[in-house]
Order: C-alpha cells, then structure tokens, then sequence
C-alpha cells in the first residue's frame, strides 16, 4: 500500500522493540536518496519533456536506482535498464517512483 | 546479375556505429562517445563477395520522432531514398533502450539487420543475450559482433546480402498499445487509406502512430487535406481525452510505455543475467570521478592538464611552422625586389595565412585532447558537473571546455575554443557559447597587458593579471546570460543525458577524429584566410606616402649619409657607400650575436678595416672591454657610425609613422577618433586596435609604430611601456580602460571566420558588433566612472 511521505520529526527516541513497519511510498524521484532504489509509478510530464523521459526508458514499472548526484546536487543520475541517466531536478520532479521505506520502529 | 546495394547504418549514440561505419568502410569519421557528435549523413563503400554495397551512416538517435534535426534527417533518409535495408548497431548490454529505436523501425517496416554489439562488453557484466532466441522473437535477423576487434563484421555482411536478396517489399509490423490506442489508430488509418495524399511514402498505420504520438512533422503532411486533419484531429481529441481521464497519460506516453512493454516482454526471454545489478567498472570510476568533492577537483586538474598538455606540447610544432614561414618570407624577398609585390607576397599572404596555419599544432593537440575526453566518456562528466553553474548563465556543462581553451587560465586561443564548442548539442546554447569565447584571454591579448601593466601597474603584475582573468570569466558568463534571454530567447531545452560507461579510446579513433577537425581548419586558411589577409594587408599600407613625403624621408637619409661620408673621423676607413653597406651587414652580424672572447686580435683587425670598425661599434654598444683593443680613429668612427645608425633608424620609423597615419586604417583611426574620445581613445591607439582585427598581438606592434617606435618586438615592448609612461595623456584610468577595450573588443578575424564557420555569417557579424558595443559599453563606464570618481588620473 502507498502511503504518502511523512518526515519523522528528530525528537523521536522511541524503540519499540524493533517491529518493522513495510512502508511503500511514492515520492519524486527528486527526493529520493542517493543509492536508493524504486520502481516508476508516473510520470507526469508531457510534450518534449515527456518524450524525452519516456524514450530513454524512464517508464512505469522500470526499476530504478539513484547513482549519485552532481556536485550541486543538480543534475541527478540514474541507473536504469542498464545504463546511465542524467536528469535535472526539474525533470526529476515529474517522475513519481514507489519506494520502500522499511523502518525498524 | 550482381546488383549493388544501399544500406542505412542506424543506432543509438555510443552504439559502437561510426566504429562499426569506419570498420566496414575504412573511412574517416568521427567517432565519439557524447552523446549525439554525429549530425551529419556520410557516405563509404564496401566490396563483398563481388558486390558493392554503399554505407550511409544515419545520426546516432534514440528514436525515430521528429522532434530532433538527427531523427528527422535519419527519418527523411529512410522514407525518401528507400535504401535496401537498415543495419540497426544495438548494444548488448544496454538492450532494453537500444531496442526501442529498432522497434520502430519495424514499425515502418523496412528490411532491417540488427547487429548486436559489444557482446563482449555485456558479457563481461553477466549481461548474456540469446541472439538466435532474440531473432526469433523479434522476427528480425540478428548478428552478434564485436566492432571494436573486427568480430562478427563478414557475418553481419553475408546477412546484409541474404536480406537484399530477399522481397524489398516494406512488411510494418503491427504492436500493440492497448485496447484504446489500438482502435483509434485503426480508424485514422482507414481515414489515410481512402485518400491518396500520401501516397506509397509512408505506411498508413504508422501514420496514424505518428499522428498520435504528436510528430509534427507527420500532421503538416496531412494538413494539407483540411477536411482530412479534421476528422482525425476529432478521433485524437477523443481518444487524448478518453486517456487523460482513465489514466491520466497523453497518447503519446501510453504508446512509449507498451514498446517498452514490448521490448522488456522480449528481453526477459532471451538475456540472462548472471549477477544482478552488481556496481560495475564504470560505476566504480564514477564514484571517485564524480564524487561531490574530489569530482571538481579533479576536473579542475584534468581541465588544467589538457590545457598545459595543449600549449606545451604544441611549442615546439609552432616555433617550427614559424622559423619555416620566416624562411619563406627571407626566400620571396631574396627573389622578389623590395617593393608592394614583396610586401603583398611577405606581409600580406604570408603573414596573415601563415599566422593562422601557426595555429595548427596547437590546433591538433587540442582536438586531440578533446577525442579522448569524449571517446573515454569523461566528457559527458564533465558537463554533468557543471550543468547547475552554466545552466544559470544560459549555457550547458560542455561549454566550459570552449571557455578554458579559449584563455579561461590566460594565454589560451579562441580558435580552437569556437571549435571546441562543437561538442554542444543545442544550437542556442552552442551558438550563446561561440559569441563570449573571444572575451577570454587569449594568448595574444598577453603581449598588450604586458606592455600595459608593466607600464602603469607594475607594482602589482600578477594581481592585475588574475583581476583581468577574472573578469574576462565575469564578462562571458554574464554576457551568455543576457544573450539567452534577449536574442537567443527559448524554451529551456530538457537536460536528459546519458552518461557512457567508461571505454579506452583507440588510438586509430582518436586520430581520426584529430585529424578531420584539423584538416577542416586548414582548409580554410586556404580560402577565406587567404582574402581577408589581403584586404588587411590593402588598409594598413595603402595609400601610404605620398611621393613628396617619401622624397623627403630619402633625401634625409642621403643628407645622414653624405655627412657621415664626409666626417673627418670615418673618411679614412669608410670610403664609398659599399663599404657602408659592407659595414652594415658585419654590424648587424654582430649585433645578433657579439664575439665572445676569441675575438680576433688588434693585428689581424688591420687586415681588415670593416670588420675593426663593426667589432669597435659593438663594443661601444654593449660597452664591453674589448673597446681597450682599439686606437682612438676607431673608435672615434665607430662612435659617428653609431650615431648615424640611430638617425637613420629614428628617420625610418618617421617614415613609418608617416606612412600609416596615410593608409586607410589611419585614416579610419583618425574618423573615429570623434566615436572613441569618451574613452579617450586617440588615432593612434584607433589605428593599433584596428589592426587588432588582423590579430591582436598586432596592437602592440602597430601602437609602436604609431608611436615611432619602429617594429616593436618583445625586447623593444619595454621601450613602448617607457614612452607611453612619458606620455601625459596616458594616465593609469587609460590604460586600464584600454586593456577592457581589448580584452572586449572586435574578436581577431580568424576567430570571426571560425564562428562564421560553425554557425552562419549572420552569427559572425553580430559577434563583431555585439562585441563592439559591450567593449563600448563597458569602457565608456570605467573611463567616465574614473573621470568622475578621479580614479586612476
């Protein structure tokens, strides 16, 4: 179940035995963190912007994963389908990707 | 009968296809691993069992819509010259995205060959492709091969043969997208199919695809039936709508997901993967290469490497291609008499045409450079670094490598920087990043700042120097920024790019590649180099003195001589004016280089009295203590000989200053004296700037003739810097407005050529006018600025 993102305030301490909580989000993949991993869910962007996306094989249901970032945090790079993509925030913000955010609670 | 075959290479960029394109036909092209280099259609030819089969290398693309210039002109190639079948160069280990563009071309359905690729590269990542089982799947032949080494490439051309053999009839596959997709394109194609305006082009499915998929190059064919448009214009209206409401996607993104649908249901079946998304190689280099921190740093040692390794490894070249232009202009005056021939032929030609083939080491090491840092993949990592930074002034990441080369660390060439800016895909960035390159600082620019700052700034070179090259950077970028926003105003073209895994450029690419870039700039010092050298060298000497004026320089000079002649002192060893000449030619002997210590005694001196007075005046000169050798007769002479040497020099230079201020460039200095008297511009510097154009170390040389300085060379810069510094009218705020002027102003005319080159001539006039007016602009500010503020004064 997709759920949507909630920040956990810092003040949080509590160990509640170590339960786990599977937690499927769908964030941008401009919020996701480096080396995480998703699967596209949507994508949101028309036009030639959208047809660029898509035609490099950013489409739903394709595994993704974070690779790193430029040194200004912008352009994002991406593996997918085996390759290498490089895509600015901007772009990035218009692919929706599920998440897993698994947390020892 | 042996027919002769057509086919098309195709692929995605780093497929490996101008390898393959250079492994078939031998030919030379450019091959690099940034994305999309190749814009252009080349032709070759290969001979296989009896027949020949013409090449035609497509763009490297990643699908086949009309959006981009490459797709269209790939497009246009297909439907229009039918060629007999498309090899697809796919690769191996990237087969999913590889494959949507081959996908499409079943689409459209000419013969198709897929050559599958770097099936070593995939191997080596646990990517294992079953060719046959891929081949079943796809309906299409596919040869598995190794371009690099040569492999598989006699395969893949006995199926090229196979297939041409076979029905060139077009069979358009049919995938499909869905239930709603589907049903509308049936009904846009039965819509094409009753009328003819298409005709046998374009198949009428695919139409109807490309319809939906927006490709307008697809609608302006089919609206010239009006009635036509209208009615399929409804079912795509419907459909768009039908779509967006269930499943909030346009048609177009409905249609790309189930080819890739498509292609991932095919690729499942036939790769196997051994080891699951493990970090592979490239990977692993990435991490350190564009690692936050140390990622900058070593771009900024890998850029300042390539700069060092250009201009150093390139001294030597360049000193050699001088010493042979100097030898040929010595050659053409020994043969042809003094005169406006020897002139045109050694000032003219040889000066301005040689000046630019000077350039061609420099050149070549340059774009050397350059061919491994695209082959090697570094520099998609370079323009992935800096995008955020030059995104904002209106450039791209790959602009950066133009500005460094251009004089980013002072002392680089604008000409191998509007070059390096073919490494730019989108025009308006390109062309943004062609029009400030020529306000870095060149390496001709250097001579005028040394002479400038040694003269009103000396105390503080270096600061002075860094403060310039700061602002040249300042001056660009920001000039990029109001060029994007004012006359190359546009969308903001999506950044989405593929970074390349990492590959060991071959040394034969790589020297291919050098070598079509360089051969493309000498030929133009052939041509258009050639003219305007002419016309320069026409301004700066014509109409020149007139015979009035020259009279009087030569009767001055006669009048030095008969005095000298007739001198008490020098009568006795100096009898006519050959031995004067004779004199001259031992004197200037030595003056290049004096006799050291095994200068021949007093005794064997008498023998020969010429040579004693030569020897008695370089003493003198240099004041070394030689001069104790001498008796008083010779030394004497030697003291009048000198002294007429520096009139008739002094007299010379008279003349020279004469003669420009009478050429057209003077007289154009003079007119624009009234444009450049807020700046506080004279004739003189006008005419010095004007001879910029040609190149602006001539600034130096034409402002110390302007001056009556005489051919200023680096030794004699110091007396240019000495008589400026005399000068009351030039003040520190001068200079300094100067050295902005210069570093603005018109770029040399090579540069221009090249811009012109690279982007049209329409381009290269804006950039002399536009570099004029923000040169102008800027300099007008400082000078009345420091007038007003009383700065520099």
């Amino acid at each position: 179940m997709a759920c949507h993102r909630e920040r956990v305030s810092a003040g949080v301490f509590s160990k509640a035995g170590g339960s786990r909580v599977h937690m499927k989000e769908v964030i941008k993949m401009r919020e996701m963190s480096n080396n995480e991993t998703g699967i596209i869910k949507k994508i949101s962007s028309f036009g030639e912007m959208g047809r660029r996306i898509r035609e490099m094989g950013l489409v739903p249901e394709t595994p993704i994963q974070i690779q790193g970032r430029a040194p200004l945090k912008d352009p994002v790079a991406v593996k997918i389908r085996d390759y290498v993509l490089t895509l600015r925030n901007d772009e990035a913000s218009h692919i929706y990707v599920e998440v897993d955010r698994t947390k020892n609670e | 009968m042996k027919r002769n075959v057509t086919i098309a290479l195709s692929g995605n960029p780093n497929s490996g296809k101008t390898t393959v394109f250079n492994a078939l036909t031998g030919a030379r092209q450019h091959i690099a691993n940034y994305p999309g280099v190749t814009v252009e259609k080349k032709y070759g030819a290969v001979f296989h069992k009896g027949h020949e089969i013409e090449v035609v290398d497509l763009p490297g693309t990643y699908s086949l819509t009309a959006y981009s210039l490459e797709e269209i002109v790939a497009r246009d190639f297909l439907v229009n010259e039918k060629p007999d079948l498309v090899i697809d160069i796919v690769d191996a280990s990237n087969l999913d995205r590889n494959l949507y563009l081959a996908v499409q071309f079943k689409e459209l359905g000419i013969p198709l060959v897929i050559a599958l690729n770097m099936v070593d590269v995939a191997e080596s990542r646990g990517i294992v492709v079953d060719h046959k089982q891929l081949s079943e799947l796809l309906e299409v032949p596919v040869v598995p091969m190794v371009a690099r080494s040569k492999k598989g490439l006699q395969e893949l051309l006995d199926k090229v043969l196979e297939v041409s053999r076979e029905d060139p009839e077009w069979r358009p596959a049919t995938i499909s997208y869905g239930r709603d997709i589907d049903e509308s394109l049936n009904q846009i194609r039965s819509i094409i199919e009753r009328s003819d305006i298409l005709g046998e082009k374009y198949p009428s499915r695919w139409c109807a695809l490309k319809f939906l998929e927006g490709d307008s190059q697809i609608r302006e064919v089919l609206r010239k039936d009006a009635s036509l448009v209208q009615e399929i214009g409804i079912i795509y209206r419907n459909t768009s709508k039908h779509i967006m409401d269930t499943l909030e996607e346009d048609p177009e993104g409905i249609i790309s997901e189930h080819r890739y649908g498509y292609i991932t249901g095919i690729t499942k079946k036939c790769v196997k993967r051994r080891i699951e998304s493990r970090l592979n190689l490239s990977d692993k280099i990435d991490k350190v290469l564009t690692n936050r921190i140390i990622g900058p740093l070593l771009m900024l040692v890998i850029l300042y490497i390539i700069y060092a390794f250009t201009f150093s490894a390139s001294e030597a070249p360049v000193l050699w291609f001088e010493a042979f232009f100097d030898a040929l202009k010595a050659g053409i005056a020994s043969v042809v008499p003094a005169g406006n021939l020897q002139s045109l032929l050694v000032s003219g030609i040889i000066d301005g045409v040689g000046g630019v083939l000077g350039f061609v080491p420099l050149i070549m090491f340059m774009f050397f450079a350059i061919a491994i840092m695209e082959d090697s993949g570094y520099m998609a990592r370079v323009a992935y670094m800096l995008d955020r930074v030059l995104r904002w002034f209106g450039l791209h990441g790959n602009s950066v490598m133009a500005l460094v080369v251009s004089g980013g660390i002072s002392g680089g060439c604008a000409v191998p920087g509007v070059m390096a800016a073919r490494t730019l895909k989108d025009p308006r960035e390109r062309i943004a990043t062609l029009l400030v390159v020529p306000f870095m600082n060149c390496g001709a620019k250097l001579p005028i700042y040394a002479v400038l700052i040694g003269a009103f700034f000396s105390e503080d070179k270096a600061r002075m120097l860094f403060i310039l090259t700061l602002l040249s950077w300042a001056f660009a970028l920001f000039a990029a920024k109001i060029i994007r926003a004012t006359v190359l105003k546009g969308p903001k073209t999506p950044f989405v790019m593929e970074l390349p895994p990492y590959r060991m450029p071959t040394f034969r690419g790589l020297l291919i590649h050098t070598w079509e870039r360089t051969w493309q700039y000498i030929k133009k010092a052939g041509t258009v180099i050639l003219g305007f050298s002419i016309i320069l060298w026409v301004m700066m000497t014509f109409p020149g003195l007139s015979e009035k004026q020259a009279g009087s320089f030569q009767d001055r000079r006669a009048e030095l001589t008969d005095s000298l002649l007739s001198s008490a002192d020098v009568r006795e060893i100096i009898t006519d004016g050959k031995d004067l000449a004779e004199l001259e030619r031992i004197y200037s002997a030595y003056a290049q280089k004096p006799p050291g210590g095994d200068a021949p005694h007093a005794e064997e001196l008498e023998k020969n009295p010429l040579r004693a007075l030569a020897l008695a005046a370089t003493s003198l000169e240099t004041g070394s203590a030689l001069s104790d050798r001498f008796d008083t007769t010779y030394l004497k002479a030697a003291s009048q000989y000198l002294i007429y040497r520096d009139k008739l020099l002094e007299t010379n230079r008279l003349e020279q200053e004469a003669a420009l201020k009478r050429t057209i460039a003077g007289w154009l200095g003079r007119r624009l004296e009234t444009i450049t008297r807020p700046l506080g511009f004279d004739y003189r510097i006008n005419i010095a700037l004007v001879g910029g154009f040609a190149a602006k170390e001539v600034v130096v040389s034409t402002l110390g003739t302007a001056y009556s300085l005489g051919e200023s060379d680096s030794e004699e810069a110091s007396s240019l810097a000495e008589r400026l510094k005399q000068d009351p009218t030039w003040t520190p705020l001068l200079a300094f407005t100067l050295l902005i002027f210069t570093m603005l102003y018109v770029p040399c005319f090579v540069t221009v050529i090249s811009i012109g080159r690279e982007s049209s001539w329409g381009w290269a006039g804006f950039s002399i006018v536009f570099n004029l007016f923000a040169a102008y602009l800027v300099s007008i500010v400082i000078r009345q600025g420091g007038l007003v503020l009383g700065i520099g004064t």
